[in-house]
């Protein structure tokens, strides 16, 4: 089976002769290069050849066609940090008052010059890749973006705290991230992207309560995975099993769950759909030997059984977990045989 | 042990009670009891959240039935042994019969060239006979010839020379019924020679394969075995299952008693605390007393405007206390105490962070109508003589770091506590980190990394602590990272990691007791 196949073949619970593999790995691209962070993610223009030189490298099932998940605040005016030892970071909002929000206009992503790169990258991977290796694009999600470009605590606090400015600001504000994210998602999937992956932080069980996440949270997110038109992955970027049971019907391919998340049960919960994927704690992968990480996620894709592909708890794998962790990682997928549903 | 005390029993230590002393004393005496009061309800609700974990160890760990699994694999670990010592015998006998087999077939090959040769020899000789008989029986017509030359005096030697030819002519057909029998001995000895041929074929292929097979039986015996040293190990690790069960049950029963102590402590600190409210509102004028019972309904109220999320009951609460003339002072610590009776209500169950952010809107909301009531602020508040101990804390986001949420959540719930709170920030320098801590005599500073790259600074900042001479503050840290993975404290080398902003208060304290009892020793 190609990864494609098995990808897919894995997303119907079909028989697979493997649980497919896919570390989130972006910052490794640097080290593959000889580069420092700084520089690589700076000037993205080597991010294809990077994904590149991870895959010989590793041999995993994906390749990852967007330098970091932070690059959705730039077109809006946000300012990013790069840094030598980690992901870029958003440095100032955007969003400073509510009554701003009435103000904002939608920009284009496809139009600006740092992720014209990124689509450049998605063309360039599904050149090189397109039918032999998933190739992943991404996007924040409309109902968390706001938490990028206002901080989280004004984002909190418009849901559950300021009465008046939801009911004037946030019907607007969702309608603008809905755009904007819906363009950018279906730019990254026409550039050649075989799916894309609808990060949504603020959504996740360890931050909303239930009543919340119904109310503001869930229509957003059926809205924005029914507006893409290609292969749609959730990942609320924290638990997600106490939601599963309102996550289960949303029109997506597959579900990203967190570190905590019991697979067992959410398969028991999403019966015979969507693929999971995850979820070995990407932090724990920093100090655990490559022995460890090789029974754990040997331990996932059994528990998870059929309808599974082993991932890391989003949203990445650090820059500083040893090679040979990401080794026992992909070693634990080839060898360990799954059974068909 | 003793019974709680009853309402009769407090009026009667309230009617025998000192007037001389003066109020101020049963309210730090009542303060101090309620502090103990809520610590001992900490431990009982963390030994209650201690006991279900140990359930849920004790069933992880007996559920999985190690023990019996073990004793299972080390059982067929023999049987396998055995089978396989058994089969590489049968394979040996099968070995060496193959080899006498293939001697036999050796030596049956020699007879058979043998045989072959004999044949030939047989074919020679019968071929030498029958020329014989037909020399024999051309004498015998050359005779019979010359007999009839001589006429009757021959006839008698014609007789004898008739006898030759017909001995001639028998030996002659015998010798073509040998070769006749001959020629059919040698075709199913040659058909027996073929088939002979390619059962050799067949029969080196066997004996490849059973001596390949000799070799995958003396293989699978060196696996076997080394099976029997995983089996050795895995044995090794039940038996330490075994004593980890063991453990658990020495925790368990620690935890009972743990249980059935702070069962007892809780009722009676809660009577002793009664009591001590009762003798402070019996030391006040009679125009006062309402007091300590209004401070108690305010404490009640803000604890269920936490607990149902009703910001309207808390801020009615705080206007009936304006009313009643409260000490701003003395709310606080009721704040305070509500605030943690919350929290030990929410522990050992993971709330998400609204929750925490809908507590901290009720807290922030409070402080800030006291402040208004106060006609001061809260740092005045804490200034003041009576918070003269008030731990003082130093937060800020590690350098780089703009994710303000978390940091303010737990500022909300020192200041509640009455912590005297310095607030650096967004991306804070370890450099403003020292200074701050310098210039407010800090007890605990709080960094706030929801980064992983972020975190590496709280290293560098103990170091440099150190170096200025303020190796006393403790470091504190809070964040995602430390959420996801609790070990990272020991990787980053701080003092101790909150998940949430009750937890930090808790932590505080503890910290604080610590250093204390470290320097009283």
């Amino acid at each position: 089976m190609t990864p494609v196949e098995r990808i897919l073949a894995a997303a119907s619970l079909a028989p697979v002769d493997r649980a497919p593999v896919l570390p989130v790995l972006l910052q490794q691209g640097a080290r593959m290069l000889n580069r420092s962070l700084t520089d690589y993610f700076r000037n993205p223009a080597h991010l294809a050849e990077g994904q590149s030189r991870l895959i010989d490298r590793f041999n995993h099932d994906a390749v990852f066609a967007f330098p970091h998940i932070v690059q959705d605040t730039l077109p809006w005016g946000a300012g990013i940090d790069f840094h030598d030892d980690g992901p870029p970071s958003v440095n100032q909002m955007v969003i400073r008052r509510y009554e701003d929000i009435g103000q904002i206009r939608v920009p284009d992503p496809c139009t600006h010059p740092y992720l014209r790169h990124t689509l450049k990258t998605a063309e360039d991977l599904a050149r090189r890749y397109k039918g032999e290796r998933l190739i992943v694009g991404a996007v924040i999600g409309p109902f968390s973006l706001p938490s990028m470009l206002m901080g989280m605590g004004k984002s909190l606090a418009l849901l559950v705290q300021h009465e008046e400015y939801r009911r004037a600001f946030l019907p607007a504000l969702m309608e603008q991230m809905l755009a904007y994210t819906g363009r950018w998602a279906q730019a990254q999937l026409d550039a050649g992207c075989d799916i894309v992956v609808v990060a949504e932080g603020m959504a996740s069980a360890s931050l909303l309560t239930e009543q919340t996440f119904l109310e503001y949270a869930r229509p957003i997110l059926l809205e924005a995975i029914k507006g893409i038109k290609g292969l749609v992955g959730l990942e609320l970027v924290g638990e997600a099993l106490p939601f599963m049971g309102h996550l289960r019907d949303l029109p997506c391919a597959a579900l990203l769950v967190g570190s905590n998340d019991r697979l067992r049960e959410v398969r028991s919960i999403l019966g015979h759909q969507k693929l999971i994927i995850g979820n070995i704690n990407n932090l724990k992968l920093l100090h655990w030997d490559a022995e460890r990480v090789e029974f754990e996620a040997r331990r996932a894709i059994k528990e998870a059984g059929p309808g599974f592909a082993l991932c890391n708890q989003g949203p990445e794998i650090p820059w500083n977990v040893p090679d040979a962790n990401i080794e026992a990682l992909v070693r634990a997928a080839l060898h360990t045989r799954t059974l068909a549903a | 042990m003793l019974p709680p005390l009853e309402k009769g029993a407090i009026d009667t230590v309230s009617h025998y009670a000192p007037t001389s002393i003066p109020p101020d004393t049963f309210s730090e005496l009542s303060h101090r009891v309620h502090e103990h009061l809520a610590l001992a309800r900490d431990a009982q609700t963390s030994n209650q959240a201690l006991q279900a974990m140990l359930e849920r160890a004790k069933s992880a760990s007996g559920a999985s039935g190690f023990a019996g699994v073990t004793q299972q694999l080390v059982e067929t670990n023999k049987n396998l042994q055995e089978y396989t010592a058994a089969v590489g015998e049968a394979i040996g006998i099968a070995v060496a019969a193959f080899q006498d087999l293939e001697s036999t077939v050796r030596q049956f090959e020699q007879e058979f060239v043998l045989l072959r040769e004999r044949i030939d020899a047989i074919r020679k000789s019968t071929r030498k006979v029958s020329s014989i008989a037909l020399q024999s029986r051309m004498v015998a017509i050359n005779a019979s010839i010359e007999a009839a030359h001589i006429g009757a005096a021959g006839a008698g030697f014609n007789v004898v020379a008739q006898e030759v030819r017909d001995l001639s002519a028998k030996t002659s057909e015998i010798s073509n019924a040998v070769q006749e029998d001959l020629v059919a001995v040698e075709k199913p000895l040659e058909h027996t020679n073929q088939r002979f041929e390619e059962n050799q074929v067949t029969l080196a292929r066997a004996k490849a394969a059973i001596e390949g097979l000799d070799g995958t039986a003396k293989s699978m015996l060196a696996e076997a075995h080394a099976l029997a040293g995983v089996t050795d190990s895995v044995e090794g690790i039940a038996f330490k299952q075994v004593e980890i069960q063991e453990h658990l049950d020495g925790i368990e029963r620690h935890s009972l008693w743990v249980s059935q102590a702070a069962d007892v402590l809780v009722p009676n600190l809660g009577a002793t605390s009664d009591t001590v409210d009762a003798l402070w509102e019996h030391s006040l004028p009679p125009a006062q007393r309402h007091f300590v019972t209004s401070l108690q309904r305010f404490e009640a109220e803000i604890y269920e405007a936490i607990r149902r999320d009703e910001p309207h009951r808390a801020k009615w609460a705080v206007e009936e206390a304006t009313r009643a003339a409260l000490d701003p002072y003395e709310l606080l610590n009721r704040l305070s105490q509500a605030a943690t009776r919350n929290h030990l209500d929410q522990l050992g169950r993971d709330f998400p962070t609204e929750t925490i952010f809908r507590n901290a809107r009720i807290l922030e909301d409070t402080l800030g109508e006291l402040e208004a009531y106060a006609g001061e602020s809260l740092e005045c508040m804490q200034r003041a003589e009576r918070y003269a101990r008030a731990p003082v804390v130093v937060l800020g986001n590690a350098y780089e770091d703009y994710h303000d949420l978390g940091r303010r959540l737990v500022a909300l719930r020192m200041k509640a506590a009455g912590f005297k709170v310095i607030d650096l920030g967004l991306s804070v320098s370890n450099e403003a980190f020292i200074d701050a801590a310098g210039q407010h005599e800090a007890d605990v500073i709080g960094v706030s990394a929801l980064l992983l790259h972020t975190a590496v600074w709280i290293p560098r900042l103990k170091q440099s602590l150190h170096r200025a001479g303020l190796g006393g503050v403790k470091v504190i840290a809070g964040g995602a990272p430390f959420l996801v993975d609790p070990l990272l404290r020991e990787t980053f080398g701080a003092d101790g990691v909150a998940s949430n902003p009750n937890e930090a208060v808790r932590l505080v304290n503890a910290l604080l007791h610590q250093s204390m009892s470290g320097s009283a020793r």
